[in-house]
C-alpha cells in the first residue's frame, strides 16, 4: 500500500551577502510504503538530512509537495498523520529529566492523554530495554542507551512515519542490533519508516527499498533486492601459482587485476583468462560477493 | 491539548527546582543581594539625608515590576537557544501543534515559579528595608498588562532566537531595555507625545503599577484602557512575529542546528 509519497521537492539554501546558493535538493520523487523502511543513501551533503527534514515540516520547500495516500497535504505533515523522527547529531531527550520523565514529557508535548501515556511509557521502556534504567537521568545513560532513549521518544505517538536521520550513529554493536530489532518490529506494525545512514550493515538489515541522493537529485529508487543485484558485477578471482611475465603481460592487457595469488577479473573475461593461462594448473575459481558499500559506492560514482 | 502541555511544562519545572534547588533559588538570592547592594550603598552616599517611604517604596515596587519583565523577556528566547543546542526545538516541532502556541503555553506554565521567586525576592527586600507596599485588588490589571507585555517582548526575543539561535548578548542588554522601560517616567503627557508614550511597552503599565503599590492612588478608566491595550497588543505582536520568524525559519533551513 502506497502511504506516503514525496513530490517534486526542491529546495535551495540561499546564503546573501555575495555567497553561492546551496542547492540542496532537485525534483525528488520517492514512494514511501507503510510497512517498509525505505533507505535514503548519499554522500555527506546529498540533501538526506534535508530531505528528512523537509518531510516532517522543519523546512519549507522552495517547489513539490507531499502526498498521503495520493492527497496532496497542505502544511506540515504532522498535522495530517502522525510523525515520529530522530535527527542526527543530538539526542533530542532533556538530559535532566530521567528516562522514564523524558517519555512521559514528549507523550504530553505529542497530545496523549495522562492515562494511556502511563501504558506506553512502560510498554516502550520495556521495549528498548530501558525499564532498570527508568529513574536514571538521561544524562548519565551510556551514548547507546541515550539513543535507545531518543528513538522511543520519536515512537512514543506511535507515529505513521518515522524518520530516522543517523539513528545509530556512535552506537555500539550491542546497540545497533537492539534498535534494529525494535525498527523492525515497528515495520512490521506497518509503521513507514524512512532512514538515512552512512552504516551501511544498519540499511541492510532494516531497509526494503533504497533511494541514492546525490547532489540533491534522486539518482536510483528501487526495492533493496535489486539494488543488492545492481551491484554483483559478476566479478571472479582466480588463485594461480607461478605466473610468468608473459603470461602476466597479456592478462594485464586483458584488465585482469592481478594480485600476489589470485587474479580478478569480470565474467566476460573468464574464457580469455583460461586461454592465456592453459596449459598451467590452476586454483580455487570464485565468484566476489558484492555488499551494500560497494554498491552503493559503484552507484555513487558511476 | 494545551492543558497537557501545560501540565507537562509545570511537571518539568517542578521537577528541575526539587532536583537542583540550589541553581533553582540562586537567582532570588543574587537579585536580593543586588537590590541591598544598591540600598545600603545609596543609604551610604546619602548620608543623614532622608529618603521618604514613598520614594523608597516607589524603588522598591519598581524593582520587582522590572525582575519580573526581565524573566519574562529572557525565559522564551533564552530557552528556544537552549533547545536549539541540545536538539529539543526539533521534537517540539512534531507537536500537533502550532509553535508560537507552544512557547505560549510554556510561558505562562513556567509563570508560576517565576512569580514565586518574584515574591520571595520581594518578602525579603521589604523585610529588610522595612518596606510596605500597597496591595489592592486595582493593581491586579496593570500586573497582568505588564505581564502580558513582557511576554509579548519575551515573544520578540523568542522569534530572533529562532533564526539566529545565538541571543545571550541581546539577552544582557535587554536587562537594561528593561530597566528602562520599567522605570522611564515617560507618562503623564498630553497630546500626541502622550499617545506615542502609551505605545512604548510595559512602560505605562508599569508606572502605574508602581504608583499603586508605593502610594494609595487610584486609576482612572482611561488609565484601564491604556494598560490593557499596551499589555494586549504588546503580546499580539509578539505572538505574530515569532509565527512570522517560524516561516522565516523554516524558509531559511534554520530550525534546527545552533
Amino acid at each position: 500500500m502506497k502511504c506516503l509519497s514525496i513530490r517534486g521537492i526542491s529546495k535551495t539554501y540561499r546564503r546573501g551577502n555575495g555567497a553561492a546558493d546551496v542547492i540542496a535538493l532537485t525534483g525528488v520523487d520517492i514512494d514511501i510504503h507503510c510497512g517498509y523502511v525505505t533507505a535514503v543513501l548519499g554522500l555527506n551533503g546529498a540533501g538526506k538530512s534535508t530531505l528528512i527534514k523537509v518531510i516532517c515540516g522543519l523546512i519549507e520547500p522552495d517547489s513539490g509537495h507531499l502526498e498521503l495516500d495520493g492527497h496532496p497535504i497542505k502544511g506540515s505533515l504532522t498535522k495530517h498523520c502522525r510523525v515520529g523522527a530522530v535527527f542526527e547529531g543530538n539526542r533530542n531527550i532533556y538530559w535532566r529529566l530521567t528516562a522514564r520523565e523524558n517519555l512521559e514529557y514528549f507523550a504530553a508535548v505529542q497530545g496523549l492523554s495522562h492515562s494511556a501515556s502511563k501504558g506506553r511509557v512502560n510498554e516502550l521502556l520495556r521495549a528498548i530495554g530501558l525499564d532498570d534504567r527508568s529513574h536514571t537521568l538521561a544524562g548519565n545513560l551510556s551514548r547507546g542507551m541515550q539513543q535507545r532513549l531518543a528513538v522511543a521518544v520519536a515512537v512514543i505517538n506511535r507515529p505513521e512515519v518515522l524518520l530516522l536521520d543517523e539513528p545509530t550513529l556512535g552506537v555500539d554493536l550491542e546497540n545497533v542490533l537492539n534498535i534494529v530489532a525494535y525498527l523492525k518490529q515497528l515495520k512490521d506494525d506497518g509503521t513507514a519508516i524512512i532512514l538515512t545512514s552512512h552504516q551501511m550493515d544498519t540499511v541492510e538489515m532494516l531497509s526494503d527499498h533504497v533511494a541514492v541522493l546525490q547532489s540533491g537529485r534522486i539518482k536510483l529508487a528501487e526495492d533493496i533486492k535489486a539494488f543488492l543485484t545492481r551491484g554483483s558485477t559478476n566479478l571472479y578471482s582466480l588463485s594461480v601459482d607461478g605466473l610468468d611475465r608473459s603470461r602476466a603481460e597479456v592478462l594485464g592487457a586483458l584488465g585482469v587485476v592481478i594480485g600476489e595469488r589470485a587474479l580478478t577479473f569480470p565474467e566476460e573475461k573468464l574464457y580469455e583468462v583460461f586461454d592465456v593461462l592453459r596449459p598451467m594448473t590452476l586454483g580455487t575459481l570464485t565468484r566476489e560477493a558484492s555488499d551494500i558499500t560497494s554498491t552503493f559506492l559503484r552507484t555513487v560514482r558511476d | 491539548m494545551f492543558t497537557l502541555l501545560a501540565y507537562a511544562e509545570m511537571r518539568k519545572n517542578i521537577i528541575t527546582i526539587k532536583r537542583y534547588p540550589i541553581e533553582s533559588v540562586l537567582g532570588a538570592i543574587v537579585f536580593t543581594l543586588f537590590f541591598m547592594g544598591i540600598f545600603f550603598g545609596s543609604r551610604y552616599l546619602a548620608g543623614g539625608a532622608q529618603v521618604s517611604d514613598q520614594r523608597l517604596a516607589l524603588t522598591v515596587a519598581t524593582y520587582v515590576v522590572w525582575l519580573t519583565t526581565t524573566g519574562l523577556f529572557a525565559g522564551p528566547g533564552a530557552q528556544i537557544s537552549d533547545d536549539a543546542r541540545t536538539g529539543i526545538l526539533e521534537q517540539i516541532f512534531l507537536a500537533p501543534c502550532r509553535f508560537a502556541s507552544f512557547i505560549v503555553v510554556r510561558v505562562f506554565s513556567g509563570l508560576v515559579h517565576h512569580l514565586v521567586l518574584v515574591a520571595l525576592v520581594l518578602s525579603i527586600i521589604c523585610l529588610f528595608t522595612g518596606v510596605r507596599l500597597h496591595y489592592s485588588i486595582n493593581a491586579l490589571i496593570p500586573f497582568l498588562c505588564v505581564i502580558l507585555a513582557s511576554i509579548g517582548l519575551g515573544l520578540l526575543v523568542a522569534g530572533y532566537a529562532m533564526v539566529v539561535k545565538r541571543v545571550q548578548s541581546l539577552l544582557s542588554l535587554g536587562q537594561f531595555i528593561m530597566l528602562a522601560l520599567v522605570a522611564a517616567p515617560l507618562g503623564g503627557h498630553g497630546g500626541s507625545f502622550g499617545m506615542l508614550t502609551d505605545l512604548v511597552p510595559i512602560n505605562p503599565s508599569a508606572q502605574m503599577l508602581g504608583r499603586l503599590l508605593s502610594q494609595h492612588s487610584a486609576m482612572s478608566t482611561t488609565d484601564y484602557v491604556i494598560c490593557l491595550t499596551n499589555g494586549l497588543a504588546w503580546f499580539a505582536l509578539g505572538y505574530v512575529m515569532l509565527d512570522r520568524a517560524v516561516k522565516v525559519a523554516k524558509q531559511r533551513g534554520l530550525v534546527s542546528g545552533y
